[in-house]
């Protein structure tokens, strides 16, 4: 295989084979066929969570076939399908995603089997939008397994660990308009103090933040046109951020489709800072001021390797492996500069500083835990490594970053 | 409905069983025979290891890997049919052999580790002695035997076929190199697919049409004690025998046998008094049976699976290793038979590799 790596640049996969299969029956006989072999989504993940010891697969040639039941509310698509993708889509056709994350060109598979999310007090992760997987297990065979069923709750967020999911179920509304507005020079004090008024100012609410200075720099807030209007957060309106970044979707207050205000970022441009590294941390929500206090203890030192962070809400979830199990959560996301050396010591830091408080390491980011000292952040864990075994007996998915974090032994 | 394909399997051990299972869901006609109560020979003295190791060549481990996931499949679409995944703990070689073992079957991605005494202990408490180290793999499985050959037939019932016991079958009946059905002792049964799943038998059945296959003469003894209270977890294999508990509580081993020792008596006596000083109990074990198990096994002891060279709609199905490999070889020959597709996992065991030289060469 020539060299394969993520968006980041900074993992090159290990698989020797990379296949990208035009048809869900070709998956099959792959999968069946394979050894070892994990699916690789759109190699947004900073991690070797996507890895293989023998075959990847990518699902981007699978055509998405989408199928909307308006009865259901739900939408049906391929897993390999983009985010931005599916949004166009949807909206073209009446219908809405309840959230997106803050880049649109990232698979629906790789997104909710990471328990990647966005922004929104009443919203819940990506993953938690899914109402049904279809996934090619060990064997070759699907499986579909639909919410409420046994099971369901611990594969949605599966790391790849069943199989290779190869379609998937997600909720969706009628569509509706946005706009987004940027603000200055929150105070830490407000933010820690009244965390909630912030993060209820609008649909979708993001603080984008530098640790050192007594200001988080913006507050982005985004509203569903015809939404009720939440009380104003009495800051100065601003640029999206200090400095100018291409590729993000329309700021000042301009209402536009959906697709082109919820994702940070247009699907047609690759964001702003190519290839700068990430790590996050979820915590329940009731802990984020003494992380805030935590983490600006330090922000002299994280500051000068950091290009951005950004806090968000989301709704718990009951999802074994979700970052928001168990109820109201807060993410803690940094946007590393490509100081390798220093970030990995920072990461590190910050990791053993928040996981006292419950924080869960985003599984699609730079992690350093095992999975020993995860396993108490996740009360279902025992129930995963059931289903796991389940599924997948021998190991045939079960790649190097799952038995470091997840699996164990 | 009389153009679904109409396929007879004779044997209705557990690789028979699951052949049935798979045509019918596919949507075969299918009529099971056995000579006997339906549920198989070998298969009821089985001690029903679901394992992939060891020292295979890494093409039929590849296979039997294949069946565990397979086993995990048939448990979720098959009603009634419990499979159990208890792990299995080895030390019947020295402990340079084991680490060979060890080192080979991980470098393939087996879940396989080496375990000291006190894992060991924490794993099996109530081993009387348990050795300095062993191996452990805890994806190995086992299922009742009888129990899942009939869970499977029932499952087929279900789907339409028809199971029927006590009709032996005599001779296989061929005209023009088709197979037009099969003499039984209750008389003939017209059928133009047959599928020869008769462990033991099978050997005999296929030479009534013309095709060749050796099986080893491949007898174990088998000794079990009444149930006991629960005392062993999983799959054990110490150099003397192979030990479990079985589901409801009886200690059921497998040791070799010996020619000397016909009906297998003396031989049980050991391995016995052998289980009796392995397990840590209060009260003694009580001998419940013992039974000289014919296991069927072609003669370089790989799986004999494929269609018969020479006789259009005659296919055979015959292994050592059915419990571990019923729930693929089920799969695979169902979909060979109805599609002509052959899984690439079953290459090297086609039947023709037993056809001697000379007969080969006057074939081509």
């Amino acid at each position: 295989m020539t060299r394969e790596h993520n968006w980041a640049d900074n993992y090159d996969f290990t698989a020797p084979r990379l296949h990208r299969p035009t048809s869900v029956e070709e998956v099959r006989r792959i999968v069946a066929g394979a050894a070892h072999v994990h699916a690789i989504g759109a190699r947004h993940s900073f991690n070797s969570v996507a890895d293989s010891a023998g075959d990847l697969i990518d699902l981007g040639r699978v055509p998405p076939a989408f199928a909307i039941d308006p009865d259901a509310r739900t939408v049906t698509a391929g897993a390999g399908t983009t985010y931005g993708d599916l949004a166009v889509f949807l909206h073209e056709s009446g219908w809405a995603l309840p959230n997106t994350a803050s880049l649109p060109h990232i698979t629906l598979a790789g997104a909710t089997a990471t328990g990647t999310h966005g922004s929104g007090d009443a919203i819940g992760t990506l993953s938690s939008a899914v109402a049904a997987l279809e996934i090619a297990t060990a064997t070759g065979d699907l499986v579909t397994v639909r919410r409420g069923e046994a099971g369901f709750d611990g594969m949605v967020v599966g790391l790849g660990a069943f199989g290779v999911v190869t379609r998937i179920t997600l909720d969706i509304q009628p569509t509706f308009e946005m706009r987004q507005d940027a603000f200055a020079d929150l105070p830490w004090e407000r933010l820690g103090g009244d965390l909630d008024a912030v993060m209820s100012a609008g649909y979708s609410v993001s603080v984008m933040t530098m640790w050192s200075a007594a200001n988080a720099t913006r507050v982005w807030v985004k509203t569903r046109i015809g939404d009720a209007a939440a009380a104003p957060l009495g800051l100065a309106p601003s640029s999206p951020l200090p400095n100018h970044m291409p590729g993000l979707t329309p700021f000042g207050g301009v209402p536009g489709p959906w697709p082109e205000r919820l994702p940070h970022f247009r699907p047609d441009v690759e964001p702003g800072v190519v290839g700068h590294l990430q790590s996050e941390y979820l915590l329940p929500r009731a802990r984020a001021p003494e992380a805030f206090a935590l983490l600006r203890s330090i922000g002299a030192q994280i500051d000068p390797h950091l290009l951005l962070s950004e806090i968000r809400s989301m709704r718990g979830d009951t999802l074994w492996l979700s970052p928001a199990f168990g109820g109201p959560t807060i993410g803690l996301h940094f946007s590393w500069q490509r100081h390798f050396e220093a970030v990995a010591a920072l990461t590190a830091e910050i990791e053993a500083m928040l996981l006292p408080l419950g924080a869960r390491p985003h599984w699609g980011k730079i992690i350093h835990t095992g999975a020993d000292a995860l396993a108490p952040l996740y009360p279902r864990l025992a129930d995963f490594r059931a289903l796991v075994r389940d599924y997948d007996p021998v190991g045939k998915f079960a790649n190097a970053f799952l038995r470091r974090h997840v699996l164990g032994g | 409905m009389t153009d679904r394909p109409h396929v007879l399997i004779v044997g209705a051990g557990i690789i028979g069983a699951s052949i049935a299972w798979h045509l019918a869901r596919a949507g075969a006609r299918v009529t099971v025979l056995d000579a006997a109560e339906p549920g198989g020979l070998a298969t009821r003295h089985s001690w029903a290891w679901i394992n992939a190791s060891w020292g295979n060549p890494e093409p039929y481990f590849r296979l039997r890997v294949r069946a565990m996931e397979e086993w995990h499949r048939l448990a979720r679409d098959v009603p009634g049919l419990r499979v159990d995944w208890p792990g299995a703990l080895f030390w019947e070689l020295p402990p340079a052999q084991l680490e060979r073992f060890r080192a080979q079957h991980a470098a393939w991605g087996y879940p396989i580790r080496a375990v000291g005494r006190d894992e060991i202990r924490r794993i099996e408490p109530h081993l009387a002695s348990p050795p300095e180290m062993a191996l452990h793999v805890a994806a190995e499985g086992v299922v009742g035997p009888l129990a899942a050959a009939q869970a499977l037939l029932a499952a087929a019932r279900g789907l339409g076929a028809t199971v029927q016991g006590h009709t032996r079958v005599t001779s296989l009946t061929l005209s023009g190199g088709r197979m037009t059905g099969v003499e039984t002792q209750n008389g003939r049964i017209d059928a133009d697919r047959v599928v020869v799943a008769a462990g033991v038998g099978a050997a005999h059945l296929l030479a009534t049409a013309g095709v060749h296959l050796p099986l080893l003469h491949a007898p174990a003894v088998v000794v079990a004690s009444r149930p006991h209270a629960k005392r062993l977890t999983g799959m054990l294999v110490p150099p003397e025998m192979e030990l479990r508990q079985t589901e409801e509580g009886r200690f059921l081993a497998v040791g070799g046998y010996d020619e000397a020792d016909p009906d297998g008596a003396a031989t049980a006596a050991t391995l016995f008094a052998t289980m009796q000083r392995m397990i840590a109990t209060d009260e003694a074990l009580r001998l419940d049976y013992h039974a000289v198990a014919y296991r069927p096994m072609p003669g370089d002891k790989f799986p004999a699976v494929g269609p018969a060279a020479g006789v259009d709609g005659l296919y055979a199905a015959v292994t050592h290793s059915g419990i571990t490999l019923a729930p693929a070889l089920g799969r695979f020959v169902a979909e060979e038979m109805l599609t002509g597709h052959r899984d690439a996992l079953l290459d090297p065991y086609c039947l023709a590799r037993f056809i001697p030289a000379e007969q080969g060469r006057a074939a081509e």
